[in-house]
């Protein structure tokens, strides 16, 4: 647990100092906000559309940054040290909270501002806030394992995307669904089988990921 | 001719197609397998 | 001796298959002669699940012992998958033009097994990306592995969490295809046929693999 937080913390320093994650991301995230925001219009858009937009804007930003976590320890050939000084299961750890971490101040950004800029508005926020907690468990997982699979290949930044969407794309089904459920009151009741189907989506990869990290890690 | 024996006139001649190129296949590897055999024993 | 029998019995069996299937089987109620497609595309959907389960075990036996040729196993398996889930996903295609009125209309199940597809086209780009064997062996064995716990979501669960116009005895009973029996014959024998026909193409690649690197030793 202590070397948990250890490789969460000194993640963390390393993002405060450079910031490459963090703004790749908020950034990636601003600019297709705005994008859509400016292309659609606050007031024509119909709640499926806008909550297909929010999901698509979440994943690609994911996209665009979880994937640093362990690129740059190949980069800056810092991964061997990490290797001596922690077991596998624990850089895992710590590397799946710091993108969790990640997701979360991003989407603390993000969400408010789709609210103003998009006219959004949900029926149960709690609800809501759920889903997006949930989501992006899922995402966390996945993506930080296949950060760790691509660190080691050559041609990272493509190859990311490319095998983390058939992956995650029961995330992005699942979510957005429960965001049109949100929105509209009468549907609110079937809303839970989504959660659970996406809480049980996060604990499966997650799982199997603490598993395979191993494998990966050592290669 | 009907079109339902058209069909099945196309399908099977697709069959037996796949089927002897794959027989086909099949032998060659066979040939290759001894061949190889034969080369082991040579270099012992 | 042996196998040259099971090989006349296959191709036999199978043609008796494909003449049944056309001549002998009665059509579905309510659907018309499109039904015929039925006996091919149902083995085609089942076969790309059986490369894909047999990749997965591959992948866990590499992991295991790490001997190089489980992974060209899983590589050949998998290089069936994405061939059989284009066969399944084209003759679903046309079935879905005749009686859903349109090639694709992003049906779970139509998604689902695009989604296999595209990783299995991620399987073969991750291992383009990497030089070393035993890296690329293990990185793509742990991506198949990865992929495989997802599957399962997609294939049974946002089926069932969206309804699906796709018959389908596990996911929506109401529209199965009701089968008399000489229907079922057909079907059962073409089960049956396409598997055995996929594990000779399987065990041919599977000596095709072999003897490359039995080569490729010797180069060395």
């Amino acid at each position: 647990m202590h070397k948990i937080w250890f490789v969460f913390r000194k993640d963390l320093l390393q993002e405060f100092n450079t910031r490459y994650a963090f703004n790749s991301i908020l950034l990636f995230a601003l600019i297709t906000l705005t994008a859509v925001s400016f292309a659609i219009g606050t007031y024509s858009a119909s709640d499926e559309v806008k909550a297909a937009l929010l999901w698509i804007i979440l994943f690609f930003s994911a996209m665009s940054g979880l994937s640093h976590i362990f690129v740059k320890e190949e980069e800056t050939h810092t991964a061997d040290t990490l290797k001596l000084l922690a077991q596998p299961y624990q850089v895992f750890a710590g590397k799946l909270l710091f993108n969790f971490f990640l997701l979360i101040v991003l989407e603390l950004i993000i969400i408010p501002l789709f609210f103003v800029l998009m006219n959004f508005e949900v029926d149960s926020l709690p609800l809501f806030l759920l889903i997006l907690l949930l989501g992006s468990f899922g995402l966390a997982g996945g993506g930080t394992m296949v950060a760790a699979i691509i660190s080691k290949a050559s041609a990272k930044g493509a190859l990311f995307t490319v095998l983390s969407f058939p992956i995650l794309l029961p995330v992005l089904i699942i979510g957005i669904d429960a965001t049109k459920m949100v929105i509209q009151p009468e549907n609110s009741a079937s809303v839970y089988l989504s959660l659970q189907t996406l809480f049980a989506f996060g604990m499966v990869i997650n799982t199997v990921s603490f598993l395979l990290f191993d494998f990966v890690w050592k290669e | 001719m009907e079109p339902l024996y058209l069909v099945l006139v196309i399908n099977l001649i697709v069959w037996i197609g796949i089927f002897s190129y794959q027989f086909y296949l099949g032998q060659e590897i066979k040939k290759l397998k001894e061949q190889s055999k034969l080369t082991d024993n040579r270099g012992q | 001796m042996l196998k040259l029998i099971f090989k006349i019995f296959l191709f036999l069996w199978l043609s008796a298959v494909i003449i049944g299937a056309f001549l002998y089987a009665p059509l579905a109620k309510g659907l018309g002669e499109y039904t015929r497609v039925l006996y091919f595309h149902v083995p085609m959907a089942w076969i790309t699940v059986v490369a894909f389960l047999m990749s997965a075990i591959f992948s866990i036996f590499y992991l295991w012992q790490k001997n190089l040729i489980f992974d060209h196993y899983a590589v050949v398996s998998n290089q069936f998958g994405i061939l059989f889930s284009l066969l399944a996903t084209i003759t679903g295609s046309i079935w879905a033009k005749v009686s859903w009125g349109a090639f694709w209309n992003w049906d779970p199940r139509e998604t689902s097994i695009f989604i296999l597809l595209l990783i299995y086209l991620a399987y073969f780009a991750l291992r383009s990306a990497i030089e070393l064997p035993d890296r690329r062996a293990a990185l793509s064995a742990v991506y198949s592995l990865l992929a495989f716990v997802t599957v399962p979501f997609l294939i049974f669960i946002i089926p069932r969490v969206y309804s699906s116009l796709h018959p389908d005895p596990l996911i929506n009973t109401e529209a199965k295809i009701q089968m008399d029996g000489r229907m079922l014959l057909v079907f059962m024998g073409a089960l049956a046929g396409f598997s055995a026909f996929y594990l000779w193409m399987f065990t041919i690649n599977k000596n095709i693999v072999q003897l490359r690197s039995q080569f490729e030793e010797k180069e060395f």
